[in-house]
């Protein structure tokens, strides 16, 4: 079992670096690039270290709440990081795999259920996650030492909850399957259920953040009856039913896992379908090529709801906070805050963008595609939704004060210029088409570059003013642009 | 024209193309032979612009490769081994796709489009998404894919692969057509007989080294042989290991 996880995590990473011709073509720099991530020790010790360090600051953080109670509901809170991080690697992540033809291999061979090896090599994208959550767990131990006993178990648990329910989601949501007459209802219901799903998690964390606010009232409440992950892990400063909780969880949870595991095989096994032949006329529509790429991405991105959710998701990281935010009442700086959350959290998106093409990428090495091109189709598809949910940010709040439509070219840029950022940040030595490695170390330097991009703007906007905020934006947007145009 | 001299393409330690130099004219098909693994397809994708020679000099249509790539996929149309296409659109989105990145102009591509799509027999797939056509389907899309800008060079690897008779058959015919309008055609097969049949001249590479050039008829002589097969056994030095081979597991099943 070791063995062949090993060998699919190394074909997994072998593989993206064979689908970006300027590390494929320079054998030295391959060479280099696979022993970083195509090594499972090297890669996931590089990853765990670099989460180590937030795990830190959730440990002093645990350690200085001064009331057993209180660390525990802190860290409840802080387990939600493994439980979403399982749930979106593994819902994401599989469809990616799988797409990339790594399990082809073992299809004729006699394997039972091979999909525990998709299982395994997605957990391991988990284990910094859980690593981050020791030095919290351990930082429990002021207060009990049996707290930190169960909360490595609730962590686990939590990991797992999320793991479990990424399978359900790629069972139910992930398939392949393309044409016929409900293929686009299919498709946008799948897109639906995949949202609405991760949307119980901005239910959980409101509870979480009323519980936070209502601490005294609702602890004995909080402690006594929470069912639910992550509130159960609140429950480890009452040991005994904690355990019976976490015994209950496993219970619930391992059946679940082996179902879906076979599932999960059974649907690789079957590979994509055809629904039905339909005769259709072609219909020749050129564009230009940027606006032709932009438009291939989007299909893409439409046809494969992991994309699509990869897409969005960053939307889920910033509405709920930027709702309740606005929710107390529209004002320029909440709307300037939104705004600037938006942006930021656009950042994200750059590895679903980058993912688009997958494997089909050989598809474009044989056209006449330039970088700057591409660079702008990829730009245009980053911006989109970020653009679009601004701009209905600051129409919502002209509809209680036409004079918020000023912000309206702040909408339009903010990011735009995360959104540049992000592609110079990994195209900036670049001279031909490639696909770069957007490892999660990559994003978070890229989300700290972004912050600080931001950081700027924001000052000048909350110290001198709107207007010079947007000739800030203007001068930093230039470089960039013409950096992404040469 | 394609003009190739002294062409070498390494990947790390090794050499993929060691040093081969030939020479297709306008309204030609030169074949490239050689066994799995010698260095055609590597040649190939340097002569599409897709991969940069480590050395050598490689002019295709009067542009070399290695200072403008771009400009060389412009005049080039190149049919992969294995189909590179985009699975998530469908035929219809992927022409369009093509076409508006190679900057067809609209009437020209519905002509060229309809006129292939037909010749080929895939009307009925062109709604369907690529990832869920056979392999032989797929195949026709690439080609129709690679041919839609007319271009004046056609790099074809394997082209033939997966493709029913009759289609095989139209793609041959059409490749007739393409050398009578003047157009360098580089084709790689393992048909022999298909080699045989439509190359003008053929090219053998073996190791990554180009060991004999010239027509069937001059092969046959070079290496004394009745038969395009046997002349291939023989250059790449596979026949006494064919016949051993063929012993051993005659004794060994």
């Amino acid at each position: 079992m070791r063995e062949i996880v090993r060998v699919l995590y190394r074909e997994l990473h072998y593989r993206r670096l064979k689908n970006n011709p300027q590390i494929a073509a320079d054998p030295k720099k391959f060479e280099e690039q696979l022993r970083r991530t195509g090594d499972v020790k090297r890669g996931l010790a590089v990853q765990s270290a670099i989460f180590l360090l937030f795990g830190l600051m959730m440990g002093a953080a645990v350690w200085g709440a001064g009331d057993g109670e209180k660390a525990a509901v802190l860290l409840a809170t802080y387990a939600l990081l493994p439980f979403v991080m399982a749930l979106y690697t593994t819902a994401v992540n599989s469809s990616y795999a799988v797409s990339m033809g790594i399990f082809e291999p073992l299809k004729p061979l006699p394997v039972k259920t091979g999909a525990k090896y998709l299982s395994a090599l997605l957990a391991l994208d988990n284990v910094p996650a859980v690593v981050a959550m020791i030095p919290p767990v351990i930082a429990m131990a002021r207060y009990s030492l049996p707290a930190v006993v169960l909360g490595l178990l609730w962590v686990f648990i939590g990991a797992f909850l999320g793991h479990v329910l990424g399978l359900a989601v790629f069972t139910l949501f992930g398939s392949s399957g393309v044409g016929g007459r409900f293929s686009k209802l299919r498709t946008l219901a799948r897109v639906i259920g995949v949202l609405l799903f991760i949307s119980l998690f901005y239910a959980l964390n409101y509870v979480q953040k009323y519980v936070n606010e209502h601490y005294e009232q609702l602890l004995p409440f909080f402690s006594r009856y929470s069912l639910a992950y992550p509130f159960s892990v609140a429950s480890i400063v009452e040991p005994l039913s904690s355990l019976l909780l976490a015994l209950v969880y496993l219970a619930v949870l391992v059946p679940a896992y082996y179902l879906l595991l076979g599932r999960v095989w059974k649907f690789i096994e079957a590979g994509s379908f055809t629904s039905s032949a339909r005769r259709v006329a072609f219909r020749a529509r050129v564009h230009h090529p940027v606006v032709a790429l932009f438009l291939k991405d989007l299909r893409i991105i439409a046809r494969k709801s992991a994309l699509l959710v990869g897409l969005l998701f960053p939307l889920f990281l910033v509405l709920p906070t930027a709702l309740s935010v606005l929710s107390g009442g529209i004002t320029p700086e909440k709307i300037e805050f939104t705004l600037l959350m938006v942006a930021w959290a656009a950042s994200v998106g750059v590895d679903a963008v980058l993912k688009t093409d997958g494997r089909d990428f050989d598809a474009l090495l044989a056209l006449p595609v330039t970088l700057r091109d591409f660079l702008w189709s990829k730009l245009l598809v980053m911006c989109l939704v970020p653009v679009l949910t601004s701009i209905g940010i600051v129409l919502l709040a002209a509809f209680y004060s036409p004079t918020f439509l000023a912000f309206i070219p702040a909408a339009l840029m903010l990011p735009l210029l995360t959104s540049s950022i992000s592609l110079s940040f990994f195209y900036h030595d670049e001279e031909v088409l490639s696909i770069p490695d957007t490892g999660s170390a990559e994003v978070l330097l890229l989300m700290i570059l972004n912050g600080f991009a931001l950081g700027a703007v924001a000052l000048v906007w909350y110290l001198v003013g709107y207007l010079p905020a947007l000739v800030l934006l203007g001068v930093l947007l230039v470089p960039i642009l013409w950096l992404l145009s040469r | 024209m394609i003009e190739v001299e002294n062409l070498v393409r390494r990947f790390g330690p090794a050499v993929a193309v060691d040093g081969i130099s030939f020479r297709v004219d306008d309204g030609e098909i030169y074949g490239l032979l050689g066994p799995n693994g010698s260095g055609k397809s590597t040649t190939m994708k340097i002569l599409a612009g897709i991969l940069p020679p480590t050395s050598g000099r490689v002019v295709v249509g009067g542009v070399d490769v290695s200072q403008k790539p771009l400009r060389v996929k412009e005049i080039t149309g190149y049919v992969p081994e294995t189909p590179a296409l985009y699975e998530s659109l469908t035929p219809v989105e992927f022409f369009n796709f093509v076409g508006s990145v190679r900057r067809i102009p609209e009437e020209k591509l519905q002509e060229r489009v309809d006129a292939l799509v037909r010749a080929f027999g895939i009307e009925e797939y062109l709604g369907e998404m690529i990832g869920s056509l056979s392999f032989g389907t797929r195949q026709k899309v690439s080609l129709i894919s690679a041919m839609l800008h007319d271009p004046e060079v056609l790099i074809l690897d394997e082209s033939m692969n997966g493709l029913d008779p009759k289609s095989a058959r139209i793609l041959r015919e059409l490749l007739m057509d393409f050398r009578e309008e003047g157009k360098s055609i580089v084709f790689s097969t393992h048909v022999l007989a298909l080699a045989e049949m439509i190359c003008d001249r053929i090219g053998v590479i073996y190791n990554g080294r180009l060991i004999a050039e010239g027509t069937v008829e001059q092969l046959k002589e070079l290496a004394h042989e009745e038969s395009l097969e046997d002349v291939f056994l023989k250059l790449t030095e596979s026949r006494d290991e064919v016949l051993g081979i063929v012993q051993a597991l005659k004794e060994a099943l």
